[in-house]
């Protein structure tokens, strides 16, 4: 219900006024006797419309009237003065006093219904955009906290990326609005280095929410220095299982070998890339292979790799397709001609030249939309050294770790099975403070392991594998001999010791064979057999064999 | 424990990938891998970086491997070895054959 406040010193006006009001509609009627009063029931009451008479005492109509347009602030409350004054000089005086019209003495009761209702509609309508301007205001908010915190997801995903290398340079636009290009850069643990470039199908957020699975993927597959195939296919599946299907990765992944002169790349959905050599010569234009990725489901999708020969010094030429898609102001194309020409006409400052000859084309300095351009230097970049450093963590709790036995006993059932060793070194690797070691472990049983089961056991001759076809003919026979294979054990125990400053592993063997008696070292490396020893030796403390070479047992130093 | 074999485009370089462990029970497979003609000619390199670990049988193998494609010490080059596959081939003095990085 609509309030209504009248303000006016003669009470048989206010009753007349307040009679019409309401046989109009169902208002709510306040009176206020003068100005002041009015403005003290505005405050109390706030009123919808205002209708004010001019001359009061206490307070005139205009003073009023201004005071209630500046208490009001963004809401509208239409104010109409109400005047015995004539047309011209009423509007005018209402006008600059803040009203919004005026009625003129004595009222029509027409006139004055429709003015009434015209300002109360224009008074709702008021309403309403202050109020959708207040919820854009906040949803504003809302999105640039939003906005804040992904930029904050993003920095992170992104941060192992390393773009500030002598060996790239690259030009994207803003990184700070989320677009969906992608560039990531990372060293691998071998060496060499590993790219991934792309742009994802889209605009805005949506385009750019792809970076962060791209962006896990990449750096964990990196770090376990995965092959570029595997890489394409992993990323792959995790996009294709969280995207919806109009959306895609076209990208190019790349790896540069540590010497720098081997390069795999995988291209989907991406334009060509170009190879140039150090005297400016286009070496070799590469092409994309495959469809970007996200499309294909795992069983379809094809992950082979081009392996290209490079050499340090030369310089490859990724980009999106943004740079040949760029417009001039008469809408025509940069075009790849146009990119190879600009590629081709220098070999020094060539990156800035394509930049250069695009803002030339384009003929705009601001930003040049979704345009991504990267150049490699092919270069040798060694592993850095990071070594296997013992914690200070790691020493603690290894010594205050409680000591243990475990005992495997392996018959010709398991022997016969593939691969005891990997079942062995899995349920080892599997305890405290041996997970690290894992690998040397898996050497170090299958050495023994080989020993025991192919000399003692199954009492082949070493001397046998001296060639390929005696070789050969060696795992052939050790096979033949394992099937017929009765009443054979290979135990093992191991014992873990922990003593201040480290722990030991010690792992004693032993077999029913005929026992392995020849301790043997490699005297030439032209010898194809004895060398299980030599590494046994190599990783472990002490190698000893008693019982006629039927036991062996070895410490380890974890 | 899979065998990837793939040339450079230009045919010049061969890159035999061994993924996983690499011992007697890749025999079969890794003799298929280098059992090709065109590698007599290529460049031959040994990618390691997914190999978990390898064993004495496997060194054998890659002997083999050498004499069989005819190739001069240091010629075959293995790449990407993790630690402990390079004490391996240090204990075992593999650099006079193969380089090894």
């Amino acid at each position: 219900m609509q309030k209504i406040l009248i303000v006016d010193d003669i009470s048989t006006n206010r009753l007349l006024l307040k009679q019409m009001l309401m046989l109009m509609d169902n208002y709510t009627i306040i009176e206020a006797s003068n100005g002041k009063e009015g403005i003290e029931r505005f405050q109390a009451e706030h009123p919808d419309l205002v209708l004010m008479d001019v001359n009061m005492p206490v307070m005139d109509g205009y003073q009023a009237a201004t005071a209630i347009k500046a208490l009001s602030g963004d809401r509208h409350v239409p104010v109409i003065f109400i005047t015995a004054l004539s047309a011209e000089a009423s509007l005018k005086n209402s006008l600059a006093a803040g009203g919004d019209d005026f009625i003129s003495k004595p009222f029509d009761a027409d006139v004055l219904e429709s003015k009434i209702k015209a300002h109360l509609r224009i008074r709702e309508l008021t309403r309403q955009l202050i109020e959708k301007n207040e919820l854009l205001v906040n949803h504003n908010q809302q999105l640039v906290n939003e906005q804040e915190l992904i930029e904050h997801f993003f920095t992170n995903a992104i941060k192992q990326s390393f773009l500030n290398k002598s060996f790239i340079k690259y030009h994207m636009s803003s990184l700070s609005t989320f677009n969906g290009d992608i560039l990531f850069v990372k060293k691998g643990p071998e060496g060499g280095f590993y790219v991934v470039m792309g742009d994802f199908s889209g605009h805005g957020l949506t385009a750019a929410m792809g970076t962060l699975p791209v962006a896990m993927v990449f750096f964990r597959l990196v770090s376990e220095s995965a092959p570029i195939s595997h890489i394409a296919r992993e990323l792959n599946n995790e996009l294709y299982k969280l995207m919806p299907s109009s959306m895609f990765f076209a990208a190019t992944l790349l790896e540069l070998n540590a010497n720098g002169d081997i390069m795999s790349v995988w291209m989907g959905g991406v334009p060509e890339s170009y190879c140039f050599g150090i005297n400016g010569e286009l070496k070799e234009t590469i092409h994309s292979q495959h469809m970007p990725l996200g499309i294909l489901d795992d069983n379809e999708f094809d992950s082979t790799t081009q392996i290209i020969t490079v050499e340090p010094g030369d310089k490859i030429y990724l980009y999106s397709d943004g740079v040949v898609e760029a417009k001039n102001s008469e809408g025509e194309y940069f075009g790849d001609e146009s990119l190879v020409k600009s590629l081709t006409s220098t070999n020094e400052g060539r990156f800035e030249k394509v930049l250069n000859d695009l803002k030339i084309f384009t003929g705009r300095n601001e930003q040049e939309d979704d345009i991504t351009l990267v150049e490699l230097t092919c270069q040798a970049l060694a592993a850095e050294e990071t070594g296997g450093i013992m914690t200070d963590s790691v020493i603690d709790m290894l010594s205050e770790a409680l000591p243990w036995k475990i005992s495997v006993s392996l018959t010709e059932k398991e022997m016969c099975e593939t691969e005891p060793v990997n079942k062995l070194s899995r349920i080892l690797s599997s305890l405290p403070g041996l997970e690290r070691h894992k690998d040397t472990l898996h050497i170090i049983l299958s050495e023994m392991y080989a020993n025991a089961l192919e000399h003692s056991v199954l009492e082949l001759q070493s001397e046998s594998k001296d060639d390929e076809e005696h070789f050969v003919n060696y795992y052939k026979k050790r096979d033949e001999l394992l099937k017929d294979l009765q009443n054979a054990y290979i135990n093992f125990e191991f014992s873990f010791n922990s003593f201040p400053g480290g722990a030991t592993l010690h792992i004693q063997m032993t077999d029913n064979g005929r026992g392995f008696d020849k301790i043997r070292s490699v005297t030439s490396d032209e010898l194809l057999y004895g060398r299980g020893l030599e590494i046994i030796k190599s990783f472990c403390e002490k190698v000893s064999f008693s019982e006629d070479g039927k036991t062996l047992d070895v410490t380890y130093r974890l | 424990m899979t065998i990837e074999t793939r040339f450079s485009t230009d045919k010049k370089v061969c890159t035999i990938s061994i993924n996983g462990v690499f011992d007697f029970s890749c025999l079969n497979e890794f003799r298929a891998a280098y059992s090709d003609n065109a590698l007599m000619d290529a460049k031959v390199i040994i990618d390691m970086r997914s190999t978990a670990t390898i064993d004495s049988s496997a060194l054998g193998m890659l002997l083999n491997m050498q004499r069989f494609l005819k190739k001069a010490d240091g010629e075959i080059s293995i790449v990407n070895c993790n630690k402990v596959v390079e004490k391996i081939f240090s204990i075992t003095h593999f650099e006079k054959k193969f380089s090894i990085s």
